[in-house]
């Protein structure tokens, strides 16, 4: 089946940027390459917005790393 | 009255002091105590202030930061009292360089560089400052700026106009970028 697909206007002189790109990414085709990068973009924000858990014994890692650099007392 | 606090932080070695002088040749000062006195690491100095160390158990000097600068460590951004603004000037740097860096000025100051190997400390970092990221950017009472060091040294045209959106137009720009010594970018990657 065949995905749905919106269209979105964007400024000429960012085709252009993206297009001159295109040639060492393996993408054919403008449309393609700005769906992935954007796709990839929201994707780095969700994963900012959950952050990440971090074990005890990794915290007290870096604690004591910035206690030996006189950071933390 | 500009009371806004200006928070300034990141990993050490991530070009926090750096900023904080700018920011003071601009025209926002800095709350320092310069208890940690220059030094081969910060030949320009630390722009410390040792309270903020006590954090969360003392938070006493807040009003001393009112429309000032203060550095606080990344670890210790969680521990700022909810119920002020800042605005979080949040330096960020190549992990490689920051891990090289942190690497000598360990030895100065004779601690054992390797406890943990690069490998696992840059992971480890990576995932702590993701994490400290989405903290900053869930608090509403936080307004943040990343900031690249990296980006800051190969052409600070750009960071210094994201600078002056962010903290307003009456800073002395000029100034900001007199106070950058490519010479002290030491550490490089690649």
């Amino acid at each position: 089946m065949m995905m749905e697909m919106q269209e979105i206007r964007i400024p000429k002189v960012l085709y252009d940027d993206i297009k001159a790109r295109l040639k060492d990414t393996g993408f054919t085709s403008v449309s393609d390459y700005a769906s992935y990068v954007l796709a990839e973009v929201i994707s780095n924000m969700d994963q900012d917005d959950k952050g990440e858990t971090i074990s005890d014994s990794d915290q007290e890692k870096i604690k004591e790393r910035l206690r030996a650099l006189g950071y933390l007392d | 009255m500009w009371l806004t606090i200006v928070v300034v932080t990141g990993l050490p070695r991530s070009g926090t002091s750096l900023m904080m002088a700018m920011l003071d040749s601009g025209g926002i000062p800095p709350l320092t105590d310069n208890i940690r006195q220059a030094d081969v690491d910060n030949p320009k100095g630390y722009y410390e202030f040792e309270r903020v160390k006590k954090l969360p158990d003392d938070t006493g000097w807040l009003p001393e930061a009112e429309g000032k600068a203060v550095k606080v460590l990344a670890e210790l951004i969680v521990h700022l009292p909810s119920d002020r603004e800042y605005k979080v000037i949040f330096m960020m740097r190549e992990l490689p360089e920051i891990i090289a860096s942190q690497k000598k000025m360990m030895k100065r100051r004779g601690e054992d560089p390797d406890k943990v190997p690069d490998a696992e400390l840059m992971s480890l970092y990576r995932s702590y400052l993701r994490n400290l990221k989405s903290i900053v950017n869930r608090s509403p009472n936080m307004k943040a700026l990343y900031v690249s060091y990296n980006e800051l040294m190969a052409d600070p045209s750009g960071v210094l106009k994201e600078l002056e959106g962010f903290l307003g137009g009456w800073l002395d720009m000029g100034a900001m970028k007199d106070a950058i010594d490519a010479n002290l970018y030491r550490n490089r990657s690649g």
